[in-house]
């Protein structure tokens, strides 16, 4: 399986060196809505940092309560279809973040969460033979070079993948 | 047991959570299935693995001690941050953290302790992305093996939570914290712990002390630490709108602040980062895979065995010199020694101990030293008065309080005369060929000391 998915990924690299790859093509499909928005809200006061509904160290000095500090606030630019095209919703995001990530020498954590999901999906089936994470990882490296992560299979045109498509995807490929 | 989710209040004021918290989201698992999972791998676990997040620069002031959370090692998951964790924390859920009201009930439920004590359970990965990426805190690991009767009570237990969550009881700050009740979990499983520690950072002194702690601490620090220095620099150039961000603008931020600071950063923004990352993960992938996940956590099955023979023992320090730096060995493999004098075999874990210390003691260089002079003094505690160490011969006055080990310990100053080589390297003087007294503190180096071992006085370095 390594081997001809080694292959593909050459084959694939060569032939759609002008096509460029999946990522190259999500990257640009996103625009820059609004320039004068601002990407990042930098004030705010940081008494609740790692507050997530639960808290989960402890708390002895009293002083530090009304301490003020510098914090950063996200800030999202919504989704839009200003001039035909929108920014990423988050499970594009994600889907972006995997491809981008894969790579079996440094696996990041949404990665990891992924391959687990992909398993899990293929676990339902007690009979089915679970991929590894190896094979997980080259089968989307493949499939990111070859442009069919990104291809709408009907209508041959681009389209931005969402987690639920990565996974059909890579267990229509796995399972194969 | 669902995990807990934002309270919109909340999220307007969380340091960086607006995005972090979606993609932390997307990795997350549910804590009822991790939990359910380590119910069926209990066969498979064989030791778990303490784990403290260090303070970290602009943290709130109850995260300021650290944070702790317990990793079970499975022996058959090839990949070590797919092992299962559980964290214990104080449930928030229904205070309105946005007004002071709610932060002084907050602070007031911790502190009393009328806040239920819930379990976070997920997968290593999502607290390494929590803590390391996004929080920029170094991890610290406390490696505990653990024998079949403490692991089945302690899975035992975690499934009793699981059924009646009532049973945790609350959290408060002074007790049972995230430390505090992942230890004291441990304990009552049957861990022969002395102390329970009340603050995560201090986790590694009560389990050093309980001679529960064989293997070197693995300190692994953040390379994403620097993200909000960053995000001070943007707001005081006032560069924060999609407009101002360029690849000029990321190279120059990337210069200044390193390029893992910028790649997380980015990672909060959707748009920034499909616009920036592939190209900072190309550019700069040495740095970029300076915190690898899959190289800097690995399971060595050989430190969650208990041994009972010195074969096994053996085994261990072997792997143990293959693994640790050689400082950490030798530092490690002093303090085992130095403990060792005063073990009493009660149970296995002090005979894992014992038998480890005898394994690791070849290692040393032991020379006897005879008391030449013995006198009160007015000396600092806590200090090693070098003479004259010229021609390889040395006299180590040392006050008495500190020589390691069990002995009486007398106000007095004993002077020790003895030849060995010496070799002086800057402020470091290395005896018998290993680092042993710091000049300019004029204390002995972890990995060396002066103990009484059988009646005698003897310089031990490792």
């Amino acid at each position: 399986m390594k081997t001809i998915f080694k292959t593909i990924i050459l084959a694939s690299f060569v032939s759609n060196l002008a096509l460029a790859d999946c990522l190259t093509q999500l990257k640009n499909s996103n625009e820059n809505l609004s320039p004068s928005e601002p990407a990042f809200v930098v004030e705010g006061i940081d008494l609740l940092a790692g507050v997530s509904g639960s808290i989960s160290a402890i708390a002895i000095h009293p002083a530090m309560l009304f301490a003020p500090a510098v914090s950063t606030t996200g800030f999202e630019a919504t989704a839009s279809t200003t001039n035909g095209k929108r920014s990423f919703t988050d499970q594009e995001t994600y889907a972006y973040k995997v491809i981008l990530q894969a790579n079996e020498n440094n696996v990041a954590p949404e990665l990891a969460s992924f391959i687990r999901h992909i398993q899990r999906e293929v676990g339902v089936d007690p009979r089915a033979v679970i991929p590894g994470q190896e094979d997980i990882i080259e089968v989307l490296i493949a499939l990111n070079y070859d442009l069919s992560i990104c291809t709408n299979k009907e209508t041959g045109k681009f389209f931005r993948p969402t987690k639920d498509d990565l996974t059909q995807m890579i267990i229509e490929q796995v399972e194969r | 047991m669902n995990k807990n989710k934002i309270s919109p209040i909340g999220f307007l004021f969380l340091f960086f959570c607006s995005f972090s918290f979606a993609s932390l989201l997307e990795i997350s698992t549910e804590t009822d299935t991790v939990i359910s999972e380590l119910i069926k791998q209990k066969d498979d676990i064989i030791g778990v693995d303490l784990y403290v997040a260090g303070g970290y620069e602009n943290a709130a002031f109850y995260s300021q001690w650290g944070h702790a959370f317990l990793v079970f090692v499975n022996k058959n998951e090839p990949y070590y941050y797919n092992n299962i964790t559980l964290s214990f924390e104080g449930n928030a859920q229904g205070i309105d953290v946005s007004k002071i009201s709610g932060l002084l009930n907050l602070y007031l439920s911790g502190a009393i302790g009328t806040m239920d004590l819930i379990i976070n359970g997920d997968y290593f990965y999502y607290f390494w992305q929590k803590h390391i990426f996004q929080e920029g805190r170094p991890f610290e690991r406390i490696i505990i093996p653990l024998d079949q009767e403490t692991k089945n009570n302690l899975i035992n237990k975690i499934s009793d939570f699981q059924k009646k969550p009532e049973l945790l009881g609350n959290y408060s700050f002074l007790k049972q914290n995230c430390v505090g009740a992942a230890v004291r979990l441990l304990k009552e499983s049957g861990l022969p712990l002395r102390k329970i520690p009340v603050i995560p950072l201090n986790a590694r002194d009560s389990f050093d002390k309980s001679r529960l702690t064989y293997t070197p601490s693995e300190v692994i620090q953040s390379s994403y630490s620097k993200q909000i220095e960053m995000a001070q620099y943007l707001k005081e150039n006032n560069l924060v709108t999609f407009g101002d961000f360029n690849k000029e603008l990321i190279n120059l931020l990337v210069e200044k602040f390193g390029a893992n600071a910028v790649y997380a950063l980015i990672a909060k923004n959707d748009y920034l980062f499909t616009q920036y990352a592939a190209d900072i993960m190309s550019t700069y992938s040495d740095e970029i895979s300076k915190n690898n996940m899959l190289e800097d956590y690995q399971t060595y099955p050989e430190f969650y065995q208990l041994c009972t023979g010195i074969e096994c023992a053996k085994q261990v320090v072997e792997k143990e010199k293959q693994v640790y730096p050689e400082s950490d060995f030798a530092q490690n493999a002093f303090q085992r020694h130095l403990n060792n004098t005063s073990i009493k075999l009660e149970d296995i874990y002090s005979k894992h101990y014992s038998l480890l210390a005898s394994q690791t003691r070849k290692y040393s260089q032991i020379i006897r030293l005879h008391p030449t002079v013995n006198n009160s003094s007015n000396s600092k505690p806590d200090q090693v008065i070098i003479g004259d160490f010229n021609n390889g011969k040395i006299h180590l006055k040392i006050k008495e309080d500190i020589l390691r080990s069990v002995g009486s310990k007398k106000d007095t100053l004993t002077i020790f005369e003895t030849k060995v080589p010496v070799r002086q390297d800057g402020d470091e003087l290395y005896l018998l060929g290993r680092k042993c007294i710091n000049l300019a503190t004029k204390s002995f180096t972890p990995n060396c000391g002066v103990l009484i071992e059988d009646g005698f006085y003897q310089l031990v370095v490792y």
